[in-house]
């Protein structure tokens, strides 16, 4: 059961949308669209479930999946505004000519599930911002969809309501058995939810790939600026030797970059302090966190932050120190 | 708060006093100069209305000219309101002129050339002739609310219901139509009350064949009898107003769309 969307491309008069986009779902994963806004994320998904028609390119449902039993819950959820609760949790149903008893004991299932007893016969009007994402979500679990497209689902809640939804997702993707395409621009969430992560930057693909990879491994320089969580070190490298600030590293060096490179340090890159060797810094800022002071240093003029530090002793501003980095750091190419 | 009261006054003011002057009119068996009210009241008028031979007939033929003529309007309009909103080649100021163009054009040029055509025709003198006429003059205010209507309501609910199963009629029937329904009962209310009011289309078209309301108002107003044209004029209010009611029950009145409590 999945999904092969192959170079799709869509225009809405000059305006190109989304160009020569790829990637594949498999049964069970969860994927994550991810990328600013305007980049063609919802584009994608509506050309998915049939309401927009790509110009280029071809979108194959595989196995089990079919257009027909593949669901979009919408940005705004769309409940149908003059229909209570129940009703449009059955219009599914209702609407394929499924059997009255059914319909009522589906109905009632899903009312359990999705904790929305006592809300039946309410309109979406009186409904809270968590209770319509429900709704929605029930309104298109029912069908027992293979794949489940949602357009930033938890963009209107709150932090708390935010995780609680994360874990209902997970738990129910678990239960229920479909796949899931989700749109975010939320970092953390396509993180948190994530079996592999599309990255979408000025209307292509950036990059597919786990969460995991996505951090260690950004494919280029677009990539890493979007998550938004590296510092760039420009040196020289040669081979697999770094040199900056006049210090060598040990690096990764894939590309067989020669010359001047962009060395990749994670935001929460976990650091050491040496006597000897190592990275030569100057203590710039130091603010506390709970978990643990992000603090920036200069290097050789260059900006480098640290969260979550963990040093075995607490730095003062303006003191000159000697750092340890992990070996194996990323190279890109320098811009 | 005490200015707003006054205008609200105001504003009832100038919508019940005239009512009630036709009121007055209409059971004034004997009011001249200088008196400011009737001297004597009676239904006499009321009587004389009654029994013109044309009484029943003029009411009926005015409801059923408005009902079918309505529902044309309706079928015309929701459909092309539909496509001039989805399409996007033609700009909007463009569809609104020609939204527009009959209401522009001199009615009395419009009623007479059609009346030239409808006799070559022969459908002169009938009430499709007659619902025919009607319509031209209904169909750009019906398609000036429901255009309004289409556009604040888009298109993702259809789309939405189609990708729930939904087909084509099920995606109209049961999403688009109650979603328009508050912008169908103005459409519908106001296009009710126009083929109703008319004078000059039914004069020409119908061939003294067809008679209705306007048609034995409007003489007696002429004329200064105000007696029994007072009688017609609420006669007209009344009827027309129960037909707005129907229409409005037809199409499905308000139930299912609730205030937002917060």
């Amino acid at each position: 059961m999945g999904l092969n969307v192959k170079n799709i491309s869509y225009r809405y008069g000059k305006r190109e949308i989304v160009n020569d986009v790829s990637f594949v779902v498999h049964e069970d994963e969860i994927i994550t669209l991810f990328g600013p806004s305007g980049v063609g994320k919802t584009t994608i998904l509506k050309m998915i479930v049939g309401m927009l028609t790509p110009q280029t390119g071809t979108i194959e449902f595989t196995g089990e999946s079919t257009r027909k039993n593949t669901l979009l819950v919408f940005q705004d959820y769309l409940l149908f505004p003059h229909m209570t609760v129940a009703e449009n949790i059955a219009f599914g149903l209702k609407m394929r000519h499924v059997a009255r008893a059914e319909i009522d004991q589906r109905v009632q299932e899903m009312v359990a599930e999705f904790q929305l007893e006592g809300l039946e016969k309410q309109y979406p009007a009186e409904l809270s911002g968590g209770q319509q994402q429900r709704v929605a979500l029930a309104r298109a679990i029912i069908l027992r969809p293979k794949l489940l497209l949602l357009d930033e689902p938890f963009s209107s809640l709150d932090s708390n309501l935010r995780q609680q939804m994360y874990e209902y997702l997970q738990r129910l993707q678990a239960h229920y058995h479909f796949g899931v395409i989700m749109v975010s621009h939320d970092q953390e969430e396509a993180f948190l939810l994530s079996t592999r992560v599309v990255v979408l930057a000025n209307q292509r693909v950036q990059q597919v790939a786990s969460p995991q990879e996505l951090y260690a491994h950004p494919a280029n320089r677009t990539v890493a600026d979007f998550l938004g969580c590296f510092n760039y070190l420009t040196g020289e490298v040669n081979g697999q030797t770094f040199a900056v600030a006049g210090s060598q590293l040990s690096v990764n060096n894939p590309g067989r970059l020669q010359g001047t490179a962009t060395l990749l340090v994670p935001f929460v890159t976990q650091v050491g302090l040496t006597t000897q060797g190592g990275l030569s810094a100057t203590v710039q800022q130091v603010h506390w966190q709970p978990a643990g002071p992000t603090v920036i240093f200069d290097v050789a003029g260059q900006q480098l932050k640290l969260q979550q530090t963990n040093f075995s002793r607490p730095l003062k501003v303006g003191e000159q120190v000697r750092l340890t980095l992990p070996a194996g750091g990323q190279l890109l190419p320098c811009q | 708060m005490k200015k707003r009261v006054l205008i609200l006054w105001l504003a009832c003011i100038l919508v019940l006093v005239p009512i009630l002057m036709i009121g007055l009119w209409a059971v004034a068996v004997k009011w001249t100069y200088p008196a400011l009210l009737p001297t004597r009241y009676g239904w006499m008028y009321f009587h004389r209305a009654y029994a013109d031979p044309n009484f029943w007939p003029s009411i009926w033929n005015s409801t059923l000219i408005a009902m079918v003529a309505t529902f044309l309007t309706l079928a015309i309009a929701m459909p092309t309101c539909r496509f001039l909103t989805l399409q996007n080649f033609l700009p909007g100021r463009l569809i609104e002129f020609v939204i527009y163009l009959p209401m522009i054009l001199p009615a009395i040029a419009i009623v007479t050339s059609t009346e030239t055509e409808f006799l070559q025709w022969q459908i002169s003198g009938t009430y499709f002739g007659v619902v025919i006429l009607h319509v031209f003059f209904m169909v750009p205010y019906a398609m000036q609310i429901l255009l309004e209507s289409y556009r604040k309501l888009g298109t993702n609910y259809q789309l939405l219901a189609h990708n729930l199963g939904a087909n084509s009629w099920q995606a109209f029937w049961h999403v688009t139509v109650p979603l328009l329904r508050p912008g169908l009962i103005a459409a519908a209310s106001l296009s009710y009350i126009i083929s109703y009011s008319q004078y000059l289309p039914t004069f020409f078209v119908g061939d003294s064949n067809i008679i209705t309301l306007p048609l034995l108002l409007i003489p007696f107003a002429n004329n200064g009898r105000f007696g029994v044209g007072s009688v017609y004029s609420l006669i007209f209010i009344a009827t027309s107003l129960v037909g707005v009611g129907i229409i409005t029950m037809i199409i499905g009145g308000r139930h299912g769309i609730k205030r937002q409590k917060y």
